[in-house]
């Protein structure tokens, strides 16, 4: 029997039972889509933690945190005490491959005023030479620069955390600052001054980060030289020494002090970030990068894919248990036709293959629709919930349900698959029938 | 419908074979036990029986004669118990399912008491199925099944399914699909047991015409002493042993059967 009759005579056959095979059929159509939309939920995951990470910071930036709360260094070469970021680690660290280089930030808490109303905000020291090759989005602005006055770059929402400390709920009406006009004083120090305060430093924003930046919008940032004279001046003055266990330079200290709390390191390309980062954890540095998180989440998603794929293959399975049940019924109906089939010609295979035919049939049917089903189902996903958090959302719209093209026609692949796989007992057992029982069927 | 030269032509061939006495079917020492709970029941004691090239056998017996289960051993659709049954010298009684079905594909057309036709299927696509199963391609099958249809009288019935036939009509759609693929052997089963006396008629002799046209040889089971007499060879069976075997020449049955029939053919 060649295969052009045989694939018309299948369809013929199951033409002739539509109820049953349409029912049938959408078995296998809830199945797919069950377990094409679950997957598709796993891998709308996926791309959401890469569109997340990609607002946490450049993927290919290494940060380095000084590991001032550790007790005993790690690594072979400990000998002469901790390491400590500083620019000689600058150095050394540019001088790695691939590195393209590394700039470090100091954290300062200070104090903020306008007006009436004040700020705790820290100040974030840094080279701002090294800064402007930093990819940094401004919602507003430009990059200060050196050699400007006091020139410092406002994060986003450094701007909101002002509050009015002699009313009575000071923080219940936030007041609306307007960056580049209003005067801005500012005081390195955090302490609290009851009544009179001394006098600060005037200092003058030129940008305001994106909002959608978490790693610069809390913060003001300064260039490290000028805030150092700043505050040198501001603790001569009022001749406080830097009790707040945080300066920059400790001179009275015997071991290296960290100039730097924190340093980010760009690396060229994404392949040479975990490569760049082990040789920086090898020199007692802890480093951390995104590619870890990235790593860990699509670890998390993959196990929440496998969990919610399972499910969808568990209605797959009964789909196929109804295919394999309207197999066996239609050969109980068919015993005759099967018989006469076998008496008048037809080879054991050719009996086989029909019934094979016919199960895979149900089941390429069924994928596709539940495939044509899955996207529908995954565009209502999208569209109800990036309607949720989308527009006022800080993550912008997200896919929640992504089906990639292979997907879509591994999901046909596999319900074919399930087809042939629950009708091969049913044609095994048409095979076996004996032509003289099914003639004699009445 | 065949000239009546050709059939004397056959009748002639028909002869000449049976001098050099070429054995399609022979039956050896066929003994069939059936178990039904603790008893057992014979069907058939021990028939030996041979039949030739050409021949219209026909194998007479009432109803528990055994005689259907010897045409469904001879068809390779039972096993016997004991003894065993050549075809064309090929014991199809040690036969795999899978060699069987290739072997009735070659060479075994069979028709059925109760036609056995496929419902869903037209005229003509019945009568083409078993070319289907030859991988014949469509066209070229269509065409076969075409002319056989003609040769039973159908040829205005070929896209009618079965429910839109009588009995007489499904018949011969079962007779042309049992001769479309040119089978050296033809079963019948009972084939006039549904069909009143003078559509019986008809289908035997349409049967009859068209195995003498090619020399092809007829098994017919029945219980019908009427269907017998188209028969050459009448087998007479009871209780599961040969009582007698008959033997006709053709022409006799030719000239008191089949030409006094052409003479006053009244298309049914």
């Amino acid at each position: 029997m060649s295969s052009i009759d045989l694939a018309l005579m299948g369809i013929k056959n199951l033409f002739r039972r539509k109820a049953r095979t349409v029912l049938t059929v959408l078995g296998v159509i809830i199945g797919t889509a069950s377990i094409v939309v679950m997957v598709s939920l796993g891998l709308g995951m996926n791309k959401a933690f890469e569109q997340q990470l990609s607002e946490y910071g450049s993927l290919t930036m290494i940060d380095i945190y000084a590991n001032q709360y550790r007790m005993e260094p790690v690594g072979g070469s400990s000998s002469d005490g901790q390491v400590v970021l500083d620019d000689s680690t600058i150095d050394t660290i540019e001088a790695l491959d691939h590195v393209e280089f590394v700039i470090g930030f100091k954290r300062f808490e200070s104090k903020i005023y306008v007006g009436k109303y004040e700020s705790y905000t820290n100040i974030k020291a840094v080279d701002f030479d090294k800064l402007a090759q930093m990819d940094i989005k401004l919602s507003e602005g430009i990059l200060p620069s050196k050699d400007g006055n006091n020139e410092v770059l406002f994060g986003f929402y450094a701007k909101q955390n002002f509050y009015d400390p002699k009313s009575r709920n000071p923080y219940g009406n936030p007041p609306v600052i307007d960056v580049f006009n209003d005067k801005i004083e500012m005081l390195p120090t955090s302490m609290y001054f009851e009544g009179k305060r001394p006098k600060g430093f005037i200092i003058n924003p030129t940008g305001i980060t994106s909002e959608t930046d978490y790693n610069y919008s809390w913060d003001i940032f300064m260039d490290y030289d000028t805030f150092l004279r700043l505050k040198e001046d501001y603790d001569r003055k009022n001749k406080t020494t830097s009790n707040d266990g945080n300066t920059g330079k400790g001179r009275n200290n015997k071991t290296p002090e960290n100039k730097y709390d924190e340093m980010k390191v760009s690396v060229s390309d994404i392949k040479y970030v975990q490569d760049v980062q082990d040789q920086i954890k090898a020199m007692g540095f802890e480093a951390y990068s995104l590619t870890d998180a990235l790593e860990n989440m699509k670890q998390t998603s993959g196990l929440i894919q496998t969990v919610l794929g399972g499910i969808g293959a568990v209605s797959l399975f009964v789909a196929a248990i109804g295919i394999t049940n309207t197999m066996v019924m239609s050969i109980y109906e068919r015993t005759k036709e099967i018989g006469v089939m076998k008496v008048i010609g037809a080879q054991l295979k050719d009996i086989k293959r029909l019934f094979l035919f016919e199960a895979a049939m149900i089941g390429l049917i069924g994928g596709i629709f539940g495939i044509g089903i899955s996207y529908g189902i995954s565009v209502l996903i999208n569209s109800v919930l990036s309607g949720m958090n989308g527009s006022s959302g800080y993550y912008g719209p997200q896919l929640l349900s992504d089906i990639p093209l292979w997907l879509s026609l591994s999901g046909m692949g596999f319900s074919t698959f399930i087809g042939l796989v629950a009708g091969y007992y049913p044609a095994v057992r048409a095979t076996k029938l004996s032509a003289l029982e099914a003639i004699r069927t009445e | 419908m065949i000239e009546n030269s050709d059939v004397s032509d056959a009748v002639q061939a028909v002869q000449d074979v049976k001098e050099v006495k070429d054995v399609v079917i022979s039956v050896n020492d066929l003994r069939k036990v059936y178990r039904i709970g603790t008893e057992k029941v014979v069907a058939l004691n021990k028939i030996n029986l041979s039949i030739y090239r050409g021949e219209i056998c026909c194998i007479l017996g009432t109803s528990g004669s055994g005689k259907s289960t010897l045409l469904n051993m001879m068809a390779g659709l039972e096993k016997p118990t004991k003894g065993s049954i050549l075809i064309k010298g090929k014991a199809i009684d040690q036969m795999s399912e899978k060699h069987l079905a290739k072997f009735r594909q070659k060479h075994i057309g069979f028709i059925f008491q109760s036609y056995n036709l496929l419902s869903a299927l037209t005229a003509l696509e019945n009568v083409a199925m078993p070319l289907i199963f030859r991988r014949i391609k469509k066209v070229k099958r269509e065409k076969i099944a075409k002319k056989y249809l003609k040769l039973v009288g159908l040829s205005d019935r070929y896209k009618h399914k079965p429910n839109q036939m009588s009995g007489g009509q499904q018949q011969r759609v079962g007779i042309a699909r049992a001769f479309v693929g040119a089978p050296e052997i033809i079963f019948a089963d009972e084939p006039t047991g549904n069909l009143d006396t003078k559509t019986s008629i008809e289908v035997m002799h349409i049967m009859w015409k068209m195995a003498r046209e090619k020399m092809q040889t007829i098994v017919i089971v029945t219980h019908d002493p009427e269907v017998a007499l188209y028969a050459d060879k009448v087998v007479h069976i009871r209780d599961g042993d040969i009582q007698s075997v008959e033997q006709r020449s053709v022409d006799d049955v030719y000239e008191k059967f089949i030409k006094p029939y052409e003479e006053n053919y009244v298309p049914v």
